[in-house]
């Protein structure tokens, strides 16, 4: 898929992307932050320049998703920076703390601890080795040690949602979530809103592997094929290892149902042989990276949170020539309404408010 | 709800049921002719991924889903062969050779995807259906059972091979006395390592094709860890079902029925939390092991190394 004006950014090339979307990132990050104190009131700074900063992931970047934007995002903020990104993908849930350190040890002046679950493990390490680190989706604050990258992922399901309406035929949309996480129930509700402003009529039906299914290949074969099978011609898919399944299922569907598939995070071009994919919600960490290794440099770091969203680029909806002329206008619009305040996409951040939300 | 109605969901749903059966069915054929030797094996969800990701491989290279099958029914051997050598021959502890080969399969195959799949997750299609004629007209249950591959049909066949091998054959009444008084099964000229041996190999076997068909005809594909606890719950369904393979038939079409059941009531307007649906399956077969199975029989040397003369 290309990049064009949607999204700005592909899996190959997030570093020239995230370079030129910078500015406007930066411009948009105060508004999106939290607490960012002025400037001028910044004490006086004698912190060292961070010239090595590491990103530490659970899984490889070969996920196609979550993993491979988070290094991707880190390799591109190093670039924009002129420094040395340090990637430590695949160290898993186990041990985390000890890792951690020793990534600090290795002389790495910055951490980003490129999963939730890190949070704990990251901030006692900060506390521990002296080390800035960024967390992920959890709202702590510590001056000069710890702050948090956020996401209003409801944003980037709103997008895929109006895509999604837009291109089904059977007037049934479907989602299938690989777990309870409270980003699927984000991107969910966006999604159900953004599809039923194209279509108030429109039918969403939605399954989720389990609590924690993020890498249930076999789970998402099964709950995608019940979501096509109740009538679904797009379906949008969260989770890791599950997309395979969800792509298998999809592939294998009955071909007058000519289902489509809307990804999340990544880029699944690569591993989409058959050409199902219609497009993916874009998330460009790169931007957000960037901001917070500046503000270690400029001693602000800790006072305010990094935020994805729609109005600073850090969510997109990627361009495709799947999307139609229709269908990219009328992102293109809703993006503008949600940058400029005039549209606000309610969040769900339970199972019970997307039900709610369907149900509606 | 009214989507559910449709013979397009039933069919989906049928063969969601198949999809999860069949691979905890084949598991559990090979552990009950393992346990009913004496033999616990508890490296069967390693043995399973080996077996998965042997087979996904080999489909992927070849073409063939026979070769795929073929490939990882003898993975599984190998490693039934390696089980056999350290617990029944070296007379290790089963439970520690067992939670070992597990491990290992689980970082093995997770090692090797990532090494050789993960930059393009590939994906099998489907195996060639073998439509039943006139059955597989019958709509949605013919759709779904009668046009299976040729895979579903000989794995149930070699549960009725199982069954009757385990309860009107000489090998099959040695290899269950090795489990309950593998000291008469020797002193009557029998040998209980060689039976057990041959138990375990069966065991190795069998989880080797429940991975192949997981990976191959249940998913299309393979992914690191995608076994999710099956080895452990045919485990269960082993301790459940007594050496008795119609129970072992029984519970795994249960289980399949719950997992499918599952994603279905998702898609009505009954909203469950997913940790209560993840814990049906496993709510339905302990209530089914209170009903059914209170007086459960496992072989008395389950577990235990057959030392001659010892006491």
């Amino acid at each position: 898929m290309a990049a064009l004006t949607l999204s700005g950014c592909s899996s190959t090339s997030s570093s020239s992307a995230a370079s030129s979307a910078a500015p406007a990132a930066s411009e948009a990050a105060p508004a999106a932050s939290e607490a960012a104190p002025a400037s001028s009131a910044a004490p006086a700074c004698d912190a060292e320049a961070v010239t090595k900063f590491a990103v530490v992931t659970p899984e490889k970047e070969s996920d196609y998703g979550w993993n491979q934007q988070g290094i991707q995002g880190a390799q591109a903020a190093g670039t924009a920076l002129g420094i040395e990104a340090d990637v430590n993908s695949g160290v898993g849930y186990d041990n985390t703390q000890s890792i951690l350190s020793q990534v600090a040890d290795k002389g790495n002046q910055f951490i980003i601890a490129h999963a939730s679950g890190f949070s704990d493990a990251a901030k006692q390490v900060a506390d521990a080795n002296d080390v800035p680190v960024l967390t992920m989706d959890v709202d702590q604050l510590e001056p000069g040690k710890v702050a948090s990258v956020m996401f209003d992922a409801q944003e980037g399901g709103y997008l895929a949602g109006i895509a999604a309406a837009d291109a089904s035929k059977t007037g049934t949309v479907g989602i299938v979530a690989s777990a309870e996480d409270v980003n699927w129930f984000k991107m969910s509700g966006g999604f159900i809103q953004g599809a039923r402003s194209v279509n108030p009529d429109i039918k969403v039906v939605i399954a989720y592997i389990g609590p924690a299914g993020y890498g249930d290949s076999a789970g998402g074969q099964r709950i995608a094929s019940q979501v096509i099978a109740s009538g679904a011609d797009v379906v949008f898919g969260m989770g890791d290892g599950a997309t395979v399944g969800y792509l298998q299922a999809i592939e294998n569907a009955p071909a007058d149902q000519n289902v489509q598939y809307i990804a999340t995070i990544g880029d699944v071009a690569p591993i989409d042989a058959k050409g199902v994919a219609m497009t993916s919600v874009r998330w460009n960490f790169a931007d957000a990276f960037q901001q917070a290794i500046e503000d270690v440099n400029t001693c602000q770091y800790g006072t305010r949170n990094y935020t994805l969203s729609v109005a600073n680029g850090g969510l997109s909806l990627q361009d495709s020539p799947k999307l139609s002329a229709e269908t990219k206008a009328a992102v293109e619009k809703a993006t503008a309404d949600i940058g400029s305040g005039s549209l606000v996409v309610e969040t769900a951040t339970t199972k019970d408010a997307v039900q709610a939300l369907i149900d509606k | 709800m009214s989507a559910m109605l449709t013979q397009q969901f039933a069919v989906v749903f049928i063969v969601a049921v198949i999809a999860g059966s069949i691979p905890l069915m084949l598991a559990s054929l090979g552990e009950t002719v393992g346990e009913q030797s004496g033999v616990l094996n508890l490296g069967i969800e390693g043995m399973m991924l080996i077996g998965g990701y042997v087979a996904f491989a080999v489909t992927l290279a070849s073409g063939s889903f026979w070769w795929g099958m073929l490939a990882g029914g003898i993975a599984g051997l190998a490693c039934g062969a390696l089980f056999a050598l350290l617990s029944v021959w070296m007379g290790l502890n089963q439970i520690v050779v067992g939670i070992a080969i597990t491990l290992a399969g689980e970082g093995i195959t997770s090692v090797l995807y990532d090494k050789e799949y993960s930059d393009t997750s590939p994906r099998l299609g489907l195996p060639d259906a073998l439509s039943i004629p006139l059955l597989s007209k019958i709509p949605a249950f013919g759709e779904s059972v009668f046009s299976q591959s040729a895979f579903f049909w000989m794995a149930l066949a070699a549960a009725g091979v199982v069954a009757w091998w385990l309860s009107s054959t000489n090998p099959g009444l040695r290899n269950r006395a090795a489990g309950q008084m593998p000291a008469s099964l020797d002193a009557a000229g029998g040998s209980v390592l060689r039976t057990r041996s041959w138990a375990v190999l069966a065991g190795g076997l069998f989880a080797g094709l429940g991975g192949a068909y997981l990976a191959l005809i249940s998913t299309g594909a393979f992914t690191p860890f995608m076994t999710n606890g099956v080895g452990y719950i045919a485990i269960i369904v082993t301790m459940l079902s007594r050496g008795r393979i119609r129970w072992v038939l029984v519970v795994s079409g249960v289980y399949g029925l719950t997992i499918a059941l599952g994603t279905a009531m998702q898609l009505t307007t009954i909203s469950l939390p997913t940790d209560v649906i993840q814990m049906f399956p496993f709510i339905v077969v302990m209530a089914m092991l209170v009903i059914y199975a209170r007086g459960s029989y496992v072989p008395p040397a389950l577990g235990t190394p057959y030392v001659r003369g010892a006491r």
